[in-house]
């Protein structure tokens, strides 16, 4: 695998650590998100948290809040804030590279943690342009020919010439 | 003459069987398992161990299919989508051999759907041989699995069904590029 990536990725998670570590007794959880909603790193705060309710992407919730922000005269997403019965959300833009979401216990924190989230926005801007980057880059080839119906079938009576099925 | 790739990417949870999966096939196919370098690689060397399954077979002068098994941790999560790129179908493996193995894969498949909401895709329900085996049905509720993709039982270490779940996906595929493309 690339490393480059490892290692990018792994900078983004030890940011995400250092972000619950800034108020423990707050912020339960963070998840760092490319600009398609796909995260890219999570981390719990295992105080607070049992770390069972994990996701992986939101590309849908994504979209539908562009597609709600672009509907009203705001401009695009820098902020937004939900409150849930055991919680708050808060959802930061990362310029255009991506998001930042963390979970938070108490309106009480909200201004603080906000405060938080700008402090960390510009280290996580340039690890994921770099992030980006990289994976744009083949990972191991770059398929661009276009494959016909035939090609597969090709490829069906090759794996029956070759395998009595 | 340009070389045409299919790629077909073999996805789900770790422990699902996708190791075995390429290790069967390639008992029975020309399959290479090694990886060919990439750019970041030190020149001189011609393959390298990478943490994701591997195999590519050559079906024609210009035609190869390239098989990549996407490391099933969740750390990896952002991989997924890397490894993924510019695939034509996608197997998704699962472990049906109890019903919390099938519902440690919601998140995995979630992620996939989610991402590539059009891309050809066959669920193989492995390890159908144990005896507590989960039944189709039964994995298509947990999964939430839409009524136009097919669920197919799998036993990754049996090479008949390994080949005939292969086959199904590319049949798959093929289905897919007639529906969407001028050719036929
Ligand atoms: N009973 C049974 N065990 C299997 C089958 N396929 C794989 N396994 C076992 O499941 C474990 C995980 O398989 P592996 O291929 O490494 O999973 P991966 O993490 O998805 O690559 C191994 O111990 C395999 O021997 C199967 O069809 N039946
Ligand atoms: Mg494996």
């Amino acid at each position: 695998m690339n490393s480059d990536i490892q290692r990018i990725i792994n900078e983004v998670r030890s940011s995400a650590e250092e972000i619950i570590s800034e108020s423990p007794d707050q912020i339960r959880a963070v998840y760092v998100m490319d600009r398609e909603g796909t995260v890219i790193t999570y981390v719990t705060n295992t105080v607070l948290i049992n770390a069972g309710s994990t996701f992986f992407a939101t590309p849908r919730f994504i979209s539908s809040l562009k597609g709600l922000v672009s509907a009203l005269p705001i401009g695009g997403i820098n902020y937004v804030l939900m409150q849930g019965i055991d919680g708050i959300i808060q959802l930061m833009s990362i310029r255009d590279a991506g998001y930042i979401m963390i979970i938070i216990n108490s309106e009480a924190s909200i201004g603080l943690t906000r405060i938080i989230l700008e402090k960390y926005t510009d280290r996580l801007y340039d690890l994921l342009r770099k992030l980006l980057s990289v994976s744009e880059e083949e990972v191991v080839e770059v398929i661009n020919v276009e494959i016909t119906p035939k090609d597969v079938e090709d490829v069906i009576n090759f794996i029956k010439s070759k395998a009595i099925m | 003459m340009p070389v045409k790739t299919i790629k077909i990417v073999i996805a789900g949870p770790y422990g699902a069987g996708k190791t075995t999966f390429v290790k069967t096939l390639s008992e029975v196919l020309p399959i290479e398992t090694d990886v060919p370098i990439t750019k970041s690689v030190t020149e001189g060397k011609r393959t390298t161990t990478v943490a994701f399954d591997y195999g590519r077979m050559k079906v024609r002068e210009d035609l190869v299919v390239h098989l990549f098994g996407v490391p099933g941790q969740e750390r990896f999560s952002f991989m997924w989508k890397i490894i993924a790129r510019g695939m034509h179908g996608y197997l998704f493996i699962i472990d049906s051999s109890s019903e919390e193995k099938v519902k440690e894969a919601l998140g995995m498949y979630n992620f996939f759907r989610e991402n590539f909401p059009s891309t050809p895709h066959i669920i193989a329900a492995n390890k159908q041989d144990v005896p507590t085996a989960v039944d189709i049905p039964t994995i298509k509720n947990i999964l939430k699995v839409p009524y136009e993709v097919k669920v197919m039982p799998l036993i990754a270490t049996n090479r008949r069904s390994a080949l005939f779940v292969l086959v199904s996906l590319l049949e798959e595929i093929r289905s897919y590029l007639l529906e969407t493309t001028k050719y036929g």
